[in-house]
C-alpha cells in the first residue's frame, strides 16, 4: 500500500515540477528566479509575502495570462485523452483504442473546418466559434455513431469501434472535399488538426477543468469494474456487474472528454495511446490506479511537448501533435519491443 | 414449490435476436438444491446456451427461468451474483492481473465501489485457492499460466464468489488427467461440506457417470431426458443422442457404470 502511495506522490511531484519549468522557459528575456515569485505570488497563502515591485508588469501578463493558461490547458488535455485512453482501452477490451476511435475527433475537426469557413463570430465561455463547432460535432459524431453500432444488437464493441472507424474516414474525405473548394482555408485548417494551445485562456481552463475532473472521477467509479470486464464481458457480468451499463457510461463520460479537449486545442494524437499503456508497466493493471495515474503522466507528456513546440524554433511554433507524435511512436516501439507479453494485455 | 432455492425452467426458448431457429426449445426442467448436475450432450446441442441463459447473459425469448422462485430477470445482477457463480469454458486470460487478484474479484458482489478488500475477503479468497490448488502461484500474472493452471484460478474465483450455486462449462476440458479428477473431486467436497448445488456441462460421459448425481441429456436444442445418473445414462439413450454404440462395463474402482463407444462392425460382431 504504501509503494502504491509513493508513485502517486512523485508523479504529482514530477507534474509540479514540469509545470514551474514550462513556466520558466520561453523566448522572453525573463529570469528564472522572477517568473517564480510570480506564480508564488498567486498562491493563495504565499501570495502576501512575494514582492512583485521590481518586476515589470509585461513579464507578470506573460507568465501568468499567457505561459500558464496555456500549460494548465496541456496539462488537463494531456491528462484528460490519457484518462480516456485507459478507460477505452478497457471497456473496448483492445490495446489499440485511443480517445479518437469513436470519430469524435474527426466530427469535432469537420465542425472548425465549417466554422473556419463560415467565419461566423460567435463567443461562449471564451471557446470562440471554431471551438463551440467542433464541441457540438464530436458530440454529434458519437451520438451516431453509438447509435448506428447498437442497431439490431445489444451493444457490440467490435461493431462500435469499426463503425467509428469508418465515419472518421467520411468525415476526413468531407474536410478534404471542403478544403479542395475553399483553398484558401487549408492552411488554417491543417494547423488547427494538427493541434496546438497556442490560443490558451484562463476561460478555456476552466471550461476544460469542468469537464476532464469530472469525466475523471465518473469513470474512476466505474474502476472495479473495468478491472473484472478485462476478464470477460460475461465474466463480469456473472460477478454482478451490468457490463452494458458500464459500457454506455463511459462512454458518455470519455465522449465529453475528448469533445472538451479537442475543442480548444485540435486533435493531439498518440497520448491517449501511449500513456495509459507506459504507467499500466509501473501502475499494473489495477484501474482505480491506472486511471488516474495516466491521468498524471498523460499531463506531464503533454507539458513538455508543448514547452518544446513553443521553444524549440521560437520565435515560430511547431505544432503540439507533431511532438507528441515524434517523441511518442519511437518510445512506444522500444517500449513494445521490451515487454511484448505485458503489453499485449488489453486490461 | 416446496423446495426455494431450485432453479426452474419452465418452457423455455431462445434464439439469438435477428435470427430464425431456436437455439434451444422447449426446455422445462428442475435443478434442486443439494445435487452435482451433469448436462451433457453433443456439440451444438445447446448445452452453453442453457447455462447462458440461466446465468442471465441472455434473455429467453419465450418462457422463464426461476431460481428462488423469482424470475432471474426480476433479480437485481449484484444480487444474482450471490446466487450463481460461473467457472467458463474458455478460461483463458491476456491479462496481467495475478491470480490472487483474478480469484478477488470473485468477492465483487459483496465489495463497495471504493474499499479495500476486508480480512475476511482475504481469508475466503486465500482459502478458495488453496482448495482449487493455486495458492502456490497466487503472485504470478495469469497470462503467464497454463491453461489448466487458469482453470484452477478461475474455480478459486467462483468459489470465492459464495454462492448456493456453482456452474461449470467444460471444466476438464483443458485439464490433465490429474487435475480433472482433482476438480471433480473438489467438486463432490463442495457439495458435501459447503452445501454448494452444481450444474456442470461435460464432454466426458465417463467422468458424469462416475462423479454426478443427476443427468440431464440434450439434443437439438432439447432435453432428451433428465433424471438420476443409472436411469438416464443407459447405453441406449446414449446411442440415441450420439448416434454410436456403446457398450457398458462396471468401472471397477468406483463400481458405476463404463461407457465405450465402439464401432458399427465390433456392435454387430458382438450380437
Amino acid at each position: 500500500m504504501k509503494k502504491k502511495l509513493d508513485i502517486i506522490i512523485g508523479m504529482v511531484l514530477l507534474l509540479l515540477c514540469s509545470i514551474l519549468f514550462a513556466a520558466v522557459t520561453g523566448s522572453s528575456t525573463l529570469s528564472m528566479m522572477d517568473s517564480i515569485k510570480i506564480i508564488l505570488s498567486r498562491i493563495p497563502v504565499l501570495g502576501p509575502y512575494i514582492d512583485l515591485s521590481n518586476i515589470r508588469s509585461t513579464y507578470i501578463q506573460i507568465v501568468w495570462d499567457i505561459r500558464m493558461p496555456r500549460i494548465l490547458m496541456a496539462g488537463l488535455v494531456g491528462g484528460g485523452l490519457s484518462v480516456v485512453g485507459a478507460a477505452f482501452q478497457g471497456i473496448f477490451k483492445n490495446p489499440l483504442a485511443d480517445p479518437h476511435i469513436l470519430g469524435v475527433s474527426s466530427g469535432a475537426a469537420l465542425g472548425a473546418t465549417v466554422a473556419m469557413m463560415t467565419g461566423v463570430g460567435l463567443n461562449l465561455f471564451g471557446l470562440g466559434m471554431v471551438g463551440i463547432f467542433a464541441f457540438a460535432t464530436s458530440l454529434l459524431t458519437v451520438v451516431c455513431v453509438y447509435r448506428i453500432a447498437c442497431i439490431g444488437n445489444r451493444l457490440s464493441t467490435v461493431n462500435m469501434i469499426l463503425t467509428g472507424t469508418a465515419f472518421s474516414m467520411m468525415l476526413s474525405a468531407l474536410i478534404s472535399l471542403l478544403l479542395s473548394l475553399h483553398h484558401e482555408n487549408i492552411e488554417k485548417v491543417y494547423l488547427w488538426i494538427l493541434g496546438s494551445f497556442s490560443a490558451a485562456s484562463w476561460n478555456k481552463v476552466v471550461f476544460l477543468c469542468l469537464f476532464v475532473l469530472m469525466g475523471t472521477v465518473c469513470i474512476l467509479f466505474f474502476s472495479k469494474d473495468l478491472d473484472a470486464i478485462a476478464t470477460g464481458y460475461e465474466m463480469a457480468e456473472s460477478l454482478g456487474i451490468d457490463t452494458v451499463l458500464v459500457r454506455k457510461l463511459i462512454i458518455v463520460f470519455a465522449s465529453l472528454i475528448v469533445a472538451a479537449c479537442v475543442s480548444v486545442s485540435g486533435i493531439i494524437g498518440f497520448v491517449g495511446l501511449v500513456i495509459p499503456h507506459s504507467i499500466r508497466l509501473i501502475s499494473g493493471p489495477q484501474n482505480r490506479r491506472l486511471i488516474p495515474l495516466s491521468g498524471l503522466g498523460g499531463a506531464i507528456f503533454v507539458i513538455f511537448s508543448d514547452t518544446l513546440a513553443r521553444n524549440l524554433v521560437a520565435p515560430s511554433e511547431i505544432p503540439v501533435g507533431v511532438i507528441t507524435a515524434l517523441l511518442g511512436s519511437p518510445y512506444f516501439i522500444i517500449l513494445l519491443q521490451r515487454s511484448k507479453r505485458k503489453l499485449g494485455s488489453g486490461s | 414449490m416446496m423446495e426455494n432455492t431450485n432453479i426452474i425452467t419452465q418452457d423455455l426458448f431462445w434464439r439469438p435476436e435477428r435470427k430464425e431457429d431456436y437455439i434451444l426449445e422447449n426446455i422445462t426442467g428442475t435443478f434442486e438444491k443439494g445435487y452435482l448436475y451433469g448436462i451433457i450432450g453433443p456439440n451444438g446441442s445447446g448445452k452453453t446456451s442453457l447455462v447462458r441463459n440461466i446465468l442471465r447473459f441472455v434473455e429467453a425469448t419465450k418462457g422463464t427461468i426461476k431460481i428462488d422462485n423469482q424470475n432471474i430477470h426480476a433479480i437485481k445482477r449484484k444480487h444474482l451474483a450471490k446466487k450463481l457463480a460461473l467457472v467458463p469454458q474458455n478460461t483463458r486470460m491476456n491479462s496481467s492481473f495475478t491470480a490472487h487478484d483474478i480469484v478477488m474479484m470473485g468477492r465483487n458482489p459483496y465489495q463497495k465501489r471504493f474499499s479495500d478488500a476486508s480480512r475476511e475477503d482475504e481469508e475466503i479468497v486465500c482459502n478458495a485457492m488453496k482448495l482449487t490448488d493455486c495458492y502456490q502461484y497466487k503472485d504470478k500474472s495469469v497470462s503467464l499460466l497454463s491453461g489448466g493452471e487458469v482453470q484452477r484460478v478461475a474455480t478459486a474465483r467462483a468459489i470465492a464468489q459464495d454462492t448456493d450455486w456453482l456452474i461449470l462449462d467444460e471444466p476438464t476440458a483443458s485439464l490433465d488427467i490429474k487435475h480433472q479428477v482433482e476438480l471433480m473431486t473438489s467438486l463432490i467436497k463442495l457439495k458435501k461440506e459447503k452445501g454448494k448445488s452444481i450444474i456442470t456441462i461435460l464432454h466426458d460421459i465417463n467422468i458424469a457417470a462416475e462423479y454426478c448425481d443427476r443427468i440431464v441429456i440434450m439434443k437439438e436444442g432439447r432435453i432428451v431426458c433428465q433424471g438420476e445418473r443409472e436411469d438416464v445414462l443407459t447405453k441406449e439413450n446414449l446411442k440415441m443422442v450420439y448416434g454410436i454404440p456403446f457398450k457398458v462395463i462396471k468401472n471397477p474402482v468406483s463400481n458405476t457404470n463404463y461407457f465405450l463407444p465402439c464401432k458399427e462392425e465390433y456392435q454387430e460382431d458382438n450380437k
